[in-house]
């Protein structure tokens, strides 16, 4: 039974990573008042890419063609790894916080190597700069992790979303609220999104994510687009519940998965909205100044870990 | 009101009001410090306003609305029109970076942590084991103080150092008397009153008001 749920999620990511990422262009485009490619759009990209010749650069190596696949399963072993519907999944018991960070940096690595291995100059600076900014959001997302397993006295994700759904009080602490807000920050520029990185730009001075994939076309094309929506689509789904774990079963019967399942794209789709809303107002900030940001989520986090070790939780 | 309740409520008081000293730290433009300055007094004045409506004291809740007016509407809007009349920033008018500042604070609330432990030890109810968190914000505030130049942005950390006493004030006490808590209110409002009439009445002789420039008046 575990197993279907774990199929039902996995198909839920799956399709919809595209229907989400089409959603915010969709509402950013009514914001900026332009009619808005519907929602469907991305989906239909990801399956021209799939049918589309492949290119290879000349002089390239191995990584560039296992760049993309590294990215994808990385992706696609976190999308197994965090409950998103039921936190029944099979071998949830072994999964930490720690390991959805480190196969999200392994599917980052294996892009930024690829990105070099072109040879050219925009992969070798979008890579420089990805990395740029993974190094300096680890520290801040070890420490909102470590200040989310204080509360939970487990670093498993599955504990911690059973500890929040068993006592919703203590979610509201000043603890988590830091680790919230610094979450938030991480997951921006993890994802990509804007102010840190903008997805929807071309532009040579600008772009970091695509940069790096500036030389793929085909299926490889596809594989990186599609894995990139999945991570937005994973990280949000990991922050609403682990901080608001409503609906989200805790046994693996059909209605409660379904509760699950309609609650969980809901709580997304509200997120995703919110974060295309917020990006409408936005622009990007300049490369210079992200460790301003980063920087602040680090102190953000520091300052959670530090209060929740001080703090007795609000139950007590 | 239930236990629990309550104390979940006041947690994510405090937590607001953290954040928004932090976000002063963090921002670098006075209009939106000013705004995260109403924030504060806002989420200063809802403790009293929680505890007051806790142990049904009508004074409290009445300190806590005089605090609202005062300190999220009066002096932030007092401070803003002060700038209104200033001559735009240079814009790197202060002696640290946003994330040197940041580090900085939050080096402050991890020592305020630290200082407060004989406090908490001394009475260890939940509320009490919040003191540290508006401790820290004061010593933000002076750091803030001594890293800042500009005078709008001074006022601005002092009125959050004051802040956080108050707020100190208040989780140690539950309520100092409404005439003593009306007497710093008042304090502090003529406090700034002064300032910022000093501060129009020496603008016309002054080119700035950056602290590091002030040191000969200009004919």
């Amino acid at each position: 039974m575990s197993y279907l749920a774990l199929l039902i999620q996995l198909s839920f990511v799956g399709l919809g990573s595209p229907a989400l990422i089409g959603m915010m262009a969709w509402i950013k485009n009514r914001l900026e008042g332009r009619r808005g490619a519907s929602v469907a759009q991305p989906w239909r990209e990801i399956r021209k890419l799939f049918s589309k010749q492949i290119m290879n650069p000349k002089h390239t190596g191995a990584f560039f063609s296992i760049g993309p696949l590294l990215f994808f399963a990385s992706t696609a072993v976190v999308a197994a790894m965090i409950p998103l519907i039921t936190t029944e999944l099979p071998l949830h018991a072994s999964f930490d916080l720690f390991w959805v960070v480190g196969f999200l940096l392994i599917g980052t690595i294996a892009l930024s190597l690829a990105g070099l291995d072109t040879g050219t100059s925009f992969g070798g600076m979008g890579s420089s700069r990805e990395l740029t900014v993974v190094a300096l959001l680890e520290p801040s997302i070890l420490m909102a992790i470590y200040a989310l397993s204080i509360r939970a006295n487990s670093s498993n994700i599955f504990a911690i979303a059973n500890a929040t759904a068993l006592h919703p009080a203590r979610i509201a602490s000043p603890a988590s609220a830091l680790a919230f807000a610094a979450l938030v920050i991480v997951v921006i520029a993890e994802a990509g999104r804007l102010p840190v990185d903008n997805p929807a730009t071309h532009l040579e001075l600008t772009m970091i994510h695509e940069a790096m994939v500036l030389e793929y076309s085909g299926y490889r094309l596809a594989l990186v687009k599609w894995a990139a929506a999945v991570r937005l689509l994973l990280l949000l789904g990991l922050i609403s519940n682990l901080f608001l774990p409503v609906g989200l079963a805790t046994t693996n019967g059909i209605g409660a998965m379904a509760i699950g399942l309609v609650l969980v794209a809901a709580k997304i789709a509200l997120l995703g909205s919110l974060l295309a809303i917020a990006e409408v107002f936005m622009a990007k900030l300049r490369l210079f100044r992200v460790p301003e940001l980063l920087g602040g989520s680090f102190v953000l986090g520091l300052l959670a870990v530090t209060i929740s070790y001080y703090l007795p939780a609000a139950t007590r | 009101m239930r236990g629990s309740l309550y104390l979940g409520i006041l947690y994510a008081d405090v937590a607001i009001f953290l954040m928004s000293a932090i976000a002063i730290a963090w921002q670098k433009n006075i209009a939106s410090q000013i705004r995260m300055l109403r924030v504060s007094g806002a989420s200063l004045a809802a403790i009293p306003f929680i505890n007051g409506i806790r142990s049904g004291d009508l004074a409290m809740v009445l300190v806590a609305l005089a605090i609202l007016v005062v300190r999220s509407v009066v002096t932030p809007t007092l401070v803003s029109r002060a700038i209104a009349l200033e001559p735009p920033a240079k814009p790197a008018s202060r002696r640290v970076n946003s994330t040197s500042s940041l580090l900085a604070s939050g080096v402050a609330i991890l020592f305020a942590f630290h200082v407060t432990q004989p406090i908490v030890a001394f009475d260890a109810t939940a509320t009490i084991s919040a003191v540290p968190i508006p401790f820290g914000v004061a010593l933000v505030a002076v750091v803030l103080l001594i890293s800042r130049r500009q005078m709008a942005s001074v006022l601005v950390s002092f009125l959050l150092f004051d802040n956080a006493i108050s707020a100190v004030a208040f989780m140690l006490t539950m309520g100092v008397p409404a005439i003593v808590e009306l007497g710093a209110l008042l304090d502090v409002l003529f406090l700034i009153l002064v300032l910022v009439l000093l501060a129009a009445k020496l603008r016309p002789h002054l080119l700035s008001t950056d602290i590091d420039e002030l040191r000969e008046l200009h004919e």
